[in-house]
């Protein structure tokens, strides 16, 4: 038996480049088939003067989100953003040019969620957690990041895309994870 | 005994370490410490702790956390908290001189941004608490003590303010098992007893002094333990050493109190320095049931 057959050695790798979308035209809904057009939903759809109709004496429904859609969506593409450039370091078969490249996108992503949630008091937790993760990328070269920190910082910016309204216990369990990852979260205090 | 440095060839003996308090503070002391810290923690598969560390750790680092962040708010710029912590604070305060927010300048443009920043960062790691001390060992960690105080010392105010509290456990109102953990590890506690009142006075620390005097006591009435300041405070490091007896290797930054407690609980002992220099150093020990030589 040749030996790569068993090893998977013999395979070629191809690197896999995500197709590159501007921000600005990209889904704001999260369905890549969607226009990423926002509508003030009460004029569009005709149901901005419907009424909400329930049984006698219970109260309409009340959000638990403690942000606008129209911000959760924003932050959404860009966690997205951050995501896909991810994966292509993932996929990048340790070039180092090219896991610098999209590590410096991924800082430009986070630095504008930065700027849109610094100093929001509805939004401290996850203020926090964008300022770790920009610490957790801020090194002097790419490869002193290892494919397992880059695996959980993926994950935690897939929970936050799945839920981008933080509460402190999420972002708890988010530092824990990048902690457990071999992220360096408080690297910038010391 | 004599601590041997380490390179990077070495083997370690078991595939468990255990961290002493000493080590989850190192965590926050910049990079001296951390790339040392890494390379000897990913020898082990294993790492493990003890509950009790996270009273330490609480008292330690969220403390001091919980400082900066008043301070910072209260002075609203981090260059002139680092120039207060610097210049103002008097010696007796030094403990508080542990941070020095060495990242903050390369993230962020403006002093704004950076007290952003810096103020996100703490507000981080008071919230996270002494849960980091999970995340950083393989679960579960020892619980010999039942420590109460580790899971409910983090408080929240009303303002959403975490703040860390002092433990102020009496023995009237017993919250934790430390009195039984001591009487079920009797043995343990009597032999580091022995081993302390047989040491030259040159390797006697008033630490040593006080572990012995306290086994003392808590050997005629193990509940003197229950009372947090004149009891399991005092003993504190003796009791996380004998929670992680189980474990063959130690790793520690107070090496003078626990090449006593290792040699008597059979570990080997682990010693990471301060200075950069030093690297990381084994504790080589002669004579019957000492641990091996290292393989260096």
């Amino acid at each position: 038996m040749n030996w790569d057959e068993g090893t998977g050695g013999g395979v070629s790798f191809e690197r896999r480049v995500g197709a590159q979308v501007p921000l600005d035209c990209e889904s704001v809904s999260g369905d890549p088939c969607a226009p990423g057009i926002e509508t003030p939903g009460g004029r569009s759809t005709g149901e901005g003067g419907r009424r909400f109709v329930g049984m006698p004496g219970s109260k309409p429904p009340v959000s638990s989100r403690r942000v606008p859609d129209r911000t959760v969506r924003r932050r959404r593409l860009y966690l997205k953003a951050c995501l896909d450039e991810l994966e292509r370091v993932r996929n990048s078969g340790g070039d180092p040019v090219f896991k610098g490249n999209s590590l410096a996108d991924v800082r430009n992503h986070l630095q504008a969620l930065w700027v849109e949630v610094e100093g929001s008091p509805q939004s401290e937790a996850f203020e926090e957690m964008i300022n770790v993760l920009q610490i957790a990328i801020s090194v002097d070269s790419p490869e002193v990041i290892t494919p397992r920190q880059v695996d959980a910082i993926w994950s935690v910016l897939a929970k936050m895309h799945d839920d981008p309204d933080l509460d402190d216990r999420a972002a708890n369990d988010l530092t824990q994870e990048l902690i457990k990852g071999g992220v360096d979260v408080f690297r910038e205090i010391g | 005994m004599s601590f041997v440095k380490l390179d990077d060839g070495h083997r370690p003996a078991s595939t468990e370490v255990f961290l002493d308090t000493s080590i989850h503070c190192c965590f926050h002391k910049g990079e001296t410490l951390r790339p040392r810290l890494n390379w000897l923690l990913a020898l082990f598969p294993w790492k493990g702790s003890s509950t009790y560390s996270k009273v330490e750790y609480g008292n330690v680092i969220l403390a001091t956390a919980q400082y900066y962040l008043r301070k910072l708010r209260e002075l609203k710029s981090v260059a002139r908290l680092q120039e207060h912590i610097s210049h103002v604070l008097p010696p007796q305060h030094r403990e508080y001189r542990t941070w020095a927010f060495s990242l903050i300048p390369t993230l962020a443009r403006t002093e704004k941004e950076r007290t952003r920043r810096a103020d996100a960062s703490l507000r981080r790691l008071l919230k996270l608490g002494t849960q980091a001390v999970d995340a950083r060992c393989d679960a579960p960690l020892a619980d010999g003590t039942r420590c109460h105080w580790g899971k409910t010392g983090l408080q929240r105010k009303r303002n959403g303010e975490h703040v860390w509290k002092t433990p102020n456990c009496k023995a009237c109102n017993k919250a934790c098992n430390v009195d039984g953990f001591f009487a079920e590890h009797r043995e343990s506690f009597q032999s580091i007893k022995c081993e302390i009142d047989a040491l030259g006075a040159d390797l006697l620390t008033d630490e040593l002094k006080q572990f012995s005097r306290v086994i003392g006591e808590a050997l005629a009435d193990p509940s003197v333990l229950l009372d947090y300041d004149r009891g399991c405070k005092l003993l504190a490091d003796a009791i996380i050493a004998v929670d992680g007896k189980d474990y063959r290797s130690f790793v520690t930054q107070n090496y003078k109190e626990s090449r006593v407690l290792t040699k008597v609980l059979g570990q080997r002992c682990y010693y990471l320095p301060n200075n950069p220099e030093q690297g990381v150093s084994l504790l080589e020990r002669d004579g019957a049931g000492a641990p091996e030589s290292p393989g260096v």
